[in-house]
């Protein structure tokens, strides 16, 4: 492994947002080809697993969550909400969950309506570039198959329009600028006289094709304007995705 | 007695095994060999349906073929509540007839690439499976915006619709024609929430969710 994926393996990246993981519902995805299952347990614990049942292998992502457990599709082996060990075996009803039974589980972070997690130790001096404090909209997030420096590429052009203009038309008095932050974070600032709005946007390198977009907005708009910031974002973001996807496919041999 | 011509692995047979247990309405099943013996394709079977297809109802001397018109029958004849299918509501019935499509489209590709990969037909799998990646994409941001303005269903209000029920089976089953779905959050929500609805039953390759948890 180079120094590079060393570093990446132990910085936070954000996986979902806080609405992504509904009581009893277990989310998928990867993280640096590591697959994950993340669910919300009683007490609002969030649990970022291994997607891999320690018995058998099959993946959690296919089990359902009861209670304080996260049950096994295929045995029925349970895990416990936030120590991963395993607590039942249904096939052995009497005797006591072996002790050396556990999923691995990562650290986790919520902070600026995001989860966030890391693979590797030691943790490093800087968090999420987000606090858990001021008011935050996660945006519809999706799936570039591309790899995080193409998708960074494209996100250093994000421009997009402040919530509070969406209504009306768009003037020459609009403007926007993207910072990128570091080499998987962005913040975007858009302005109409004194009208602004700031999204953050964060890359997930998920697997060797795929890289995940996470954005909030700083601000919670109102009814319809929420909706219309929401579409905005969503539409830019699926254009980016398919600008992204169309260099990886006009590169390839 | 309604009769369902029927295949226990195939998707749009399930759809309409699955609107009537949700219904509660009881019917009788006439097992088709659909493989290996391609018994949609014998000359009594295309007496009933020409296209050779599966599903097929017969209902009280009705004939209907088509799994989506089959489902438009059966909740427009036997959902008293008016929900599955709201004939009162015209803009509702275009939504859902326009999902009724879009199921025909994941037909079209991700059961095809499930053809493919599970009863050897020789389709173009990679096409397949990028129609059905296209399809997804639509899905997945449509629910998604459906969880925030709505109860999280294909179509607008609080109750699902025969429009949920048609897209659902080949989606559950999309892994079978090797179609993973971890790019797809808000439709492996929603596939959680067609699980919970009462009277859920399964098929050969779909998981139940315990329904107290």
């Amino acid at each position: 492994m180079s120094g590079a994926e060393d570093i990446d393996r132990r910085r936070w990246f954000a996986l979902c947002s806080r609405e992504d993981l509904p009581a009893t519902h277990i989310f998928e995805t990867d993280l640096l080809g590591q697959e994950l299952a993340v669910w919300r347990g009683p007490g609002g614990i969030v649990n970022v697993w291994v997607n891999r049942c320690p018995h058998r292998g099959i993946r959690l992502t296919v089990g359902a969550i009861m209670g304080a457990e996260l049950r096994c599709a295929y045995h029925g082996y349970r895990y416990t909400n936030g120590s991963g060990a395993c607590s039942a075996v249904p096939a052995q009803p009497g005797r006591a969950a072996p002790r050396s039974l556990c999923v691995k589980s990562y650290p986790v972070l919520e902070a600026g309506g995001l989860i966030w997690t890391r693979l590797a130790d030691p943790e490093p001096a800087a968090g999420p570039p987000l606090d858990g404090t001021g008011d935050f909209t996660p945006l519809y997030g999706l799936a570039v198959k591309s790899r995080p420096a193409e998708v960074a590429i494209h996100l250093a052009g994000y421009r997009f329009r402040p919530s509070a203009a969406l209504a009306a038309p768009e003037t020459a008095d609009e403007s926007c600028s993207t910072v990128q932050i570091d080499a998987y974070g962005f913040q975007s600032v858009a302005r109409k006289g004194r009208l602004t709005s700031e999204v953050y946007l964060f890359l997930q390198p998920v697997d060797a094709q795929t890289t995940n977009i996470h954005g909030v907005l700083c601000e919670v708009p109102d009814g319809q304007r929420l909706e219309a910031a929401l579409r905005h974002h969503a539409q830019l973001f699926g254009r980016l995705r398919d600008a992204c996807e169309r260099g990886v496919r006009d590169r390839a041999p | 007695m309604i009769t369902l011509y029927d295949y226990d692995l195939s998707g749009n047979c399930y759809k309409v095994r699955l609107l009537l247990a949700l219904l509660g309405v009881s019917y009788q099943r006439h097992p088709i060999d659909f493989y290996p013996g391609r018994e949609h394709k014998s000359p009594w079977f295309l007496a009933l349906n020409p296209l050779g297809q599966l599903p097929v109802l017969e209902d009280d001397g009705l004939v209907l073929r088509d799994a989506q018109a089959i489902l438009v029958y059966l909740a427009s004849m036997y959902d008293s509540s008016g929900r599955w299918y709201p004939a009162g509501e015209p803009a509702l019935l275009g939504v859902i007839s326009s999902w009724l499509m879009f199921a025909d489209a994941i037909t079209g590709t991700a059961s095809a690439a499930r053809l493919h990969d599970g009863f050897f037909y020789d389709f173009d799998i990679e096409r397949c499976r990028s129609g059905a990646h296209r399809l997804f994409r639509i899905l997945d941001e449509h629910l998604w915006f459906s969880e925030r303005s709505a109860q999280g269903w294909l179509a607008p209000g609080a109750n699902p619709s025969i429009a949920d029920i048609a897209v659902y089976p080949y989606v559950q089953l999309s892994e079978e024609g090797g179609i993973a779905r971890r790019d797809y959050p808000a439709i492996r929500r929603w596939l959680d929430r067609v699980k919970l609805l009462p009277g859920f039953v399964t098929m050969p390759g779909i998981l139940s969710l315990p329904v107290h948890a």
